[in-house]
């Protein structure tokens, strides 16, 4: 940590735990029934968060490409569950295919961010590959589930249609443009939309951490413009593979219609 | 281009395993026409979806010596090409739902205007039919702009499934005329349907029978 920095001590934290407690007595004032899910979220949030901390404290002390490789792999499969769950539908082999692709995509992209640009010593430091990983995943999220839930949702009720364009000669990326068009530009969006207000509308929570922490403001921005645009690459990245990877087993290789291969999610 | 459609062996089932026709053969002849009879049920739209290559199928199905295999689904799919019982339009105007088959990579021939609008008028579409969104159409209307976009390439099969289920007694007859005249050109056409007026239409009927 910088010199300037402040450390901050577990009272103060605790401290601004207790402001909590405010909101708790509005809940139970107004009889909003809240008071159990914000102090449900108080403890999930401070163990969760401890934990992490212990847990990459330890991995940090100890760089080993393998230990790097695990954590990547347990944080991609997380990833990958979340944004298959809050699509609308789930697709036969969509779980594979999903972190292959993030694997492919977002995996590398931290890689690469943390060797090449950051020059991390060794390539693998899981100090750099780590977090960067995470801002990726964290980001991407939304955008993905966003491009997964509009394809798969266009895949299956338009499946009629795409048959036509199949019938009459297309082949299978020719009768999948529009719908694939359509999901990753609806994927892409949020990470467009937050360049366009970075620093006007919000400060990234990154950077303003990092400015808490003692940085020089300008030494965060280029970390945070470093980190946008690996989410913008690699989310877009994401986008597209999933989306390919999906119209592959919505349309199997004899350009044929599977629509038994995608199921409403709750059905 | 003269070659027959020809049909070994063919067995079908559906995506959920139930078998539904098994080792089925026949031979529609290069401007012939072939009627599929049979229950309701029984797999004749999806025998019609596998003539296209659109759904799997154990068995042979070739043009001469070309089949789906070798010709590539989307050159054998311009040459057999499905016209589907629900009429399913894209967006936009009639011309460019009538054109877009042919911005395929798979198209071997160029949209032809006036042959679009002859068959149009041919099918008492009204001559202003062209310039419309094509899903405002009724119906009726939408299933007659789908007949037209799928002969308009000049298939070598035509495959109709129901190709006058929505239609009134009148544009029932055009569609019959239209057919004739094609299958007079030199396409094959092969038929699901219940509508009498098109039985004159098909020299063969062909009875299917459950596997």
């Amino acid at each position: 940590m910088p010199d300037d920095a402040l450390a901050l001590s577990l009272f103060d934290v605790a401290g601004a735990g207790a402001l909590v407690l405010i909101a708790g007595l509005v809940s139970l004032g107004l009889k909003l029934k809240l008071e159990g899910s914000l102090a449900l979220g108080v403890l999930r949030a401070t163990v969760q968060l401890l934990a992490v901390g212990y847990a990459l404290t330890w991995i940090f002390d100890h760089p080993a490409l393998w230990l790097t490789a695990l954590a990547m792999v347990v944080m991609i499969l997380a990833a990958t569950r979340a944004a298959l769950a809050r699509a609308g539908w789930s697709l036969e082999g969509g779980f594979i295919g999903a972190f292959g692709t993030l694997v492919l995509t977002a995996g590398l992209t931290a890689l690469v961010g943390s060797a090449v640009f950051v020059g991390a010593d060794p390539w693998y430091h899981p100090r750099y590959a780590l977090p960067l990983l995470g801002m990726l995943l964290g980001n991407g999220l939304t955008g993905l589930s966003l491009c997964l839930d509009s394809l798969l949702g266009a895949l299956a009720e338009d499946a009629e249609l795409i048959e036509v364009e199949l019938a009459l000669g297309a082949s299978r990326g020719e009768a999948a443009r529009e719908p694939i068009q359509r999901a990753v530009r609806r994927g892409i969006i949020p990470i467009v939309n937050a360049m366009m207000v970075a620093g006007i509308v919000s400060l990234p929570g990154m950077m303003t951490g990092q400015i808490l922490a003692g940085a020089e403001p300008i030494e965060a921005v280029k970390y945070q413009l470093l980190i946008l645009f690996l989410i913008a690459a690699s989310t877009s990245l994401a986008c597209l593979g999933v989306a390919s990877f999906a119209v592959g087993r919505a349309i199997d290789a004899d350009a044929c219609v599977r629509p038994n291969r995608l199921r409403r999610r709750g059905s | 281009m003269d070659s027959g459609l020809g049909v070994r062996d063919l067995s079908l089932r559906s995506y959920d395993g139930n078998a539904l026709l098994a080792r089925v053969s026949f031979e529609v002849p290069s401007g012939g026409a072939t009627r599929l009879l049979g229950r309701s049920g029984l797999g004749k739209t999806t025998l019609m979806r596998a003539l296209a290559a659109l759904h799997p199928a154990d068995g042979t199905i070739a043009l001469g010596t070309e089949s789906p295999g070798t010709l590539g689904r989307p050159r054998w799919r311009r040459r057999v090409t499905l016209i589907a019982q629900r009429p399913r339009v894209f967006g936009g105007d009639v011309e460019a739902n009538l054109r877009r088959p042919f911005a395929y990579a798979s198209a071997d021939s160029v949209f032809d205007l006036e042959r679009a609008r002859a068959m149009l008028a041919a099918l008492d579409l009204p001559s202003d039919v062209m310039s419309r969104e094509a899903r405002t159409l009724s119906v009726g209307e939408q299933q007659r702009v789908c007949l037209v976009r799928g002969l308009l390439h000049r298939p070598a099969f035509a495959l109709l499934d129901e190709p006058t289920s929505a239609l009134d007694p009148e544009s029932r007859e055009a569609v019959s005329t239209l057919l004739e005249r094609e299958r007079a050109a030199g396409v094959g056409l092969v038929l699901v349907s219940h509508d009498e007026g098109l039985v004159e239409a098909a020299s063969v009927n062909l009875e299917l029978f459950r596997a």
